[in-house]
């Protein structure tokens, strides 16, 4: 019988738990269930209300127009589970309630009768701070300021008057109604250190609406296509859809930290200066007109006190009006209800657009691209069958030693790009490049033929394919791009339409092979840079790309084009 | 004896309604059973209708879907209108579908019920912005004006464009006047091929056959006419006019609101609204125009936070200072008037939330209220007296009120300084007691247009919203509640 009794105790539901407080004109019930109903009674068991809900919540709000001191009787269930609890709604004192918000928008305290409240203020300027009456009866309510009285009728119970001044020096304050009076003294005191309380942690343009770097696009630029091609889709009509200028170009990202000991409720703001310090209007918001003109970008944080508070901002910028060149992107967080920035930070902006040269690059990168392969394609098999053996022998054999000196490079490119950052080709370039065009300028020494630098190319890539997995299309588009340029180069140069030049003089070799193959570099560099710009959204600077057109890209083919002379002639002397 | 349920009509699955007298606090008897009606009225949902999937457009931070609802005037049909084109007929008791249609590519902007319940006029946002007249039984076509011809059109946007929809043409604001005319805005608001803002609009009164019998400005102008408001009593109506276009504004009352014949649509007066210095140097307005004629009142309220109400001719009689700005380091954070209107011999009035909005990813770090008068309702006399006034811990969206000005219905929408889903619904005001009647929760935040009958029906539509932790919860439904 005892067991019984002990499985039907454990099986009874435990009794609901909630707590009940009031929530402006109603009761807020929060209990450890999702609640599916609520009932309140007066303190004689009048049904007051019933309140179901669409779907069970631990949080439930009724509507009832509580007065201070009120009992009520509150019954709460949710599918298994139920209790009854007694609630008095908290009393009061008086007609009102009187709440300041020092300053206005950090949150309200309840008014002490003779309260000495300090305000902090700036050096200069003003703190608004918030005098917030609710009515607990209908009311008329004087707030006395230094004499100054204003005066509002609250008719309805729950009716807000908020009465707003501002502080720059001591003010006696008095809320009457009636016969009934509250009085504080607001003395400011010096905004002291709050500014460096409040940090900023990180910021991060452009980002994604989640704050995070928007990987898509580079950091601290603002990215718009060239003016010549949004003038070609303008005039073609080719365009889609017009871009949406009411809509964010890209969005700031922001973490700030407050090291004070209180929350701070703030407004940030940030704005893009022009080089005279004025806000540009390229830069404007453009939502729906609610900035008012004032060409800047603002947002409310809550900044809990000892933590790190992530805030995002839209970035607006008109497509037209935007011109190339270096802005400054502004930033900047001021309290509530505060006359001055807490913090301040400045960081470029520059403004790019679409690079002609990139854009012609790329198209000449394909052109070239098709051409080369083109060639494979159509002589390969002729060029073949033209070389004997002992010749494929040795185009394979450069070929091979192409591609161990491309991967010795990858090897000491590893290492040279953690050392030496884009600085790198500079390095790997003495191996790859130096080393590669002495090798090919060898072999056209010795093999003055059209196609034996082709397939020598096409042997050290495709060894480089099978050994490090390298197949991509834009391995593809290189290859034929470095084989137009190598065989176009050869024989413009003279160097494959005939033998006779390696009888001249060693200097006017020389000359040749660099025509042809510093030419050839120089081009394949420069179509290899705009399709890395293109194809992997790369932003060069303009001193970058000269010095690696003029370094690994020539100045280094020169160099190797004349060891390759002395080199070539040690060989021929071998195979004579 | 019959009980309750048998004594009532059906009303949705679960609920069976019966109109009897009551008073707060006694023991009702109904049929067989005894209730205890309680000092404050409760709210019951009646049905509801899923209208589709809208996740994905919610997941990518869109706003609250258009969502077009409208009881016809007997209140025994409700027609809903969707952003993903479908429009159904439902019987507005039972919540069963008597009708339905797909309009591809568009979006069910405006329905209107005829005063005769015989036709149903929809407006679509649409490539042709198409306005028909219905059959409501069978949802088939008798007419249709295209408002492209008139205002122009854009390209389709884009599927992922979440607002490129709004660069379509579209009717804002429709009525049927008592002769069967039909007063509409047609409204372009669109960016051309170079990337600048362009707009073309005009009111259009139409006839029960479809055709345009007046039209103002004589042709389309670059600006755009939202929201007209029509006193048919007074035979004016009221039209705000407001431009986002650039370049050279046309010779009409930019930014303000024109008051026109309602026969001939000849201008009778006109207002321009100053932008407030020195915060703001533009003006913006919303459904914040309304027009008595018989008690002289033009009401205009402002996104910079004032209301004014003036005289029908234009002079300035009170001006309400409800959400002007609050100056934080140069920066003015005011609480924007997003719905007004003349309700009887008062003013009703929301100010929505403040003009900045959080920045804050985390809700813990959205300050709880940025302007000291925003999400209140405010119910001022004509003289500028405040009446009474209401704020509760809800985010206010949209005012409306029923057919017999008795009730108001402001709808508790989408939260952004926390994630409480309890506060979700309709908020039931009784203008003659001054204060709230009932809370009506719901599942999900509700959209700014909601419609009710004199009977204390009031049809919401719900949309999903995002959790704390990017879950999605709710659902796109419309509701009706009592």
């Amino acid at each position: 019988m005892m067991a019984l009794l002990f499985a039907w105790l454990a099986c009874t539901p435990g009794l609901l738990q909630f707590h009940v407080d009031v929530e402006g004109p109603g009761l807020v019930i929060s209990a450890d269930a999702p609640l599916e109903g609520v009932r309140v009674r007066t303190e004689t068991g009048e049904l007051v209300a019933q309140h179901l809900v669409p779907v069970p919540k631990e949080t439930v709000w009724v509507p009832i127009p509580w007065v201070p001191g009120e009992r009520f009787s509150v019954e709460g269930w949710t599918s298994s589970q139920q209790n009854q609890q007694d609630f008095w709604a908290p009393a009061s004192d008086g007609p009102v309630s009187v709440v300041l918000e020092v300053p206005l928008g950090q949150g309200g305290v309840p008014l002490e009768d003779g309260a000495r409240i300090e305000v902090a203020t700036p050096p200069t300027g003003r703190t608004p701070i918030g005098v917030v009456v609710t009515a607990l009866e209908p009311s008329v309510v004087r707030v006395i300021a230094n004499g100054q009285v204003e005066s509002r009728r609250l008719g309805t119970v729950g009716e807000r008057g908020v009465f707003v001044l501002e502080v720059e020096a001591r003010v006696d304050l008095q809320v009457e109604v009636g016969g009934w009076a509250r009085e504080a003294t607001l003395v400011p005191v010096s905004a002291g250190n709050l500014s460096q309380s409040i940090s900023l942690v990180s910021s991060v343009f452009p980002a994604e609406p989640n704050g995070r770097p928007d990987p898509a696009r580079p950091q601290g630029r603002v990215t718009l296509p060239s003016t010549w091609w949004a003038g070609w889709i303008r005039h073609t009509g080719l365009g889609l859809r017009p871009a949406d200028d009411q809509a964010p170009w890209a969005w700031e990202g922001f973490v700030l930290r407050n090291e004070g000991e209180a929350a701070l409720n703030v407004v940030i703001t940030s704005e893009v200066l022009d080089g005279g310090g004025e806000a540009a209007h390229a830069f404007r918001p453009r939502l729906r007109e609610l900035d008012g003109g004032l060409k800047k970008v603002s947002a409310l944080v809550r900044l809990p006190p000892g933590e790190d508070v992530e805030a995002v901002l839209p970035l607006f910028v008109d497509r037209q009006d935007a011109v190339e060149g270096a802005w400054t992107r502004r930033f900047r967080v001021s309290a509530l209800g505060a006359s001055e920035a807490l913090l301040e930070d400045a960081a470029p902006l520059y403004v790019t657009r679409g690079n002609a040269w990139a854009s012609l690059g790329f198209a000449a990168a394909l052109g070239a691209s098709l051409l080369g392969l083109g060639l494979l394609v159509a002589r390969s098999r002729r060029w073949l069958a033209g070389f004997a053996t002992s010749e494929l022998m040795t185009i394979s054999l450069f070929g091979s030693l192409c591609f161990a000196a491309n991967a010795a490079s990858q090897l000491v490119a590893l290492v040279a790009s953690a050392l030496l950052g884009p600085f790198s080709p500079l390095l790997t370039g003495l191996l790859d490049d130096a080393f590669r065009i002495c090798l090919l300028s060898t072999l056209v020494t010795l093999l003055p033929r059209p196609g034996a630098v082709a397939l020598a190319v096409l042997v050290g890539t495709l060894l480089r394919g099978l050994a490090l997995g390298s197949f991509t299309p834009v391995d593809g588009m290189l290859l034929g791009g470095t084989v137009a340029f190598l065989e176009a180069g050869l024989w413009l140069a003279g160097l494959t339409r005939s033998t006779g030049w390696r009888e001249e003089r060693p200097f006017l070799r020389w000359v040749r092979l660099s025509t042809a193959f510093g030419g050839a570099s120089l081009l394949a560099s420069a179509t290899g840079l705009a399709a890395a710009v293109v194809l992997y959204r790369l932003f060069l600077a303009q001193w970058y790309v000269v010095m690696i057109l003029a370094l690994p890209g020539f100045l280094y083919v020169l160099v190797a084009c004349w060891v390759a002379v002395g080199f070539a002639d040690s060989l021929r002397a071998v195979e004579s | 004896m019959p009980s309750s349920w048998e004594l009532g009509r059906p009303a949705g699955p679960a609920h069976s309604f019966l109109e009897v007298d009551w008073t707060p606090g006694e023991k009702l008897s109904v049929g067989p059973e005894v209730l205890e009606v309680p000092l404050h009225p409760a709210c019951a949902s009646l049905y509801s209708l899923e209208l589709g999937d809208v996740s994905r457009r919610v997941a990518l931070g869109g706003t609250a879907p258009d969502t077009a609802l409208a009881f016809s005037e007997d209140g025994e049909h409700l027609a809903v209108g969707t952003s993903l084109g479908d429009l159904w007929v439902l019987d507005a008791w039972t919540g069963e579908v008597q009708v339905r249609r797909r309009f591809p590519e568009a979006v069910v902007k405006v329905l209107v019920f005829s005063g005769d319940g015989e036709t149903l006029y929809m407006a679509e946002q649409s490539l042709e912005a198409l306005v028909h007249a219905l059959d409501p039984v069978t949802l088939e076509s008798r007419w249709t004006l295209a408002l492209s011809d008139r205002v122009g059109s854009t390209p389709a946007p884009a599927g992922e464009d979440l607002y490129g929809v709004y660069s379509l043409p579209s009717a804002y604001g429709m009525e049927e006047l008592s002769g069967g005319d039909l007063v509409l805005s047609a409204v372009h608001g669109w960016n051309d091929l170079e990337g600048v803002r362009r707009n073309l609009s005009q009111l259009l009164r139409v006839d029960p056959t479809g055709k345009v019998v007046q039209a103002w400005p004589p042709e389309p102008a670059d600006v755009t006419l939202m929201h007209p408001q029509v006193d048919e009593a007074g035979g004016l109506v009221a039209v705000p006019v407001a431009r986002s276009s650039v370049g050279p504004a046309p010779d009409l009352p930019v930014p303000g609101v024109a008051v026109l014949d309602l026969i001939d649509f000849t201008l009778r007066s006109s207002v321009v609204a100053s932008p407030l210095a020195p915060w703001f140097d533009s003006v913006f307005f919303w459904e914040t125009i309304d027009l008595d004629v018989a008690s002289d009142v033009l009401l205009l309220g402002l996104a910079d936070g004032r209301v004014q109400i003036r005289g029908v001719d234009g002079h300035l009689k009170t001006e309400l200072a409800l959400g002007v700005p609050v100056v934080t380091a140069g920066v003015p954070i005011s609480a924007s008037v997003g719905h007004s209107r003349l309700v009887g011999e008062q003013v009703v009035t929301l100010t929505s939330g403040t003009n900045i909005p959080v920045a804050a990813l985390s809700s813990a770090h959205r300050p709880p209220a940025a302007h000291p008068q925003e999400n209140t309702l405010w119910v001022h006399r004509l003289d500028g007296d405040l009446a009474w006034t209401w704020r509760g811990p809800h985010v206010l969206e949209g005012l409306s009120s029923s057919p017999d000005r008795r009730w108001l219905v402001v709808g508790a929408g989408p939260r952004r300084v926390d994630h409480r889903e309890d506060l979700f619904g309709a908020l039931v005001f009784d203008v003659e007691a001054e204060g709230l009647s009932v809370f009506c929760p719901t599942e999900s935040p509700v959209f700014f247009r909601h419609t009710s009958t004199r009977d204390g029906r009031v049809a919401v539509a719900e949309s999903p919203f995002l959790r704390e932790d990017g879950t999605l919860g709710g659902a796109y439904r419309v509701t009706v509640l009592r």
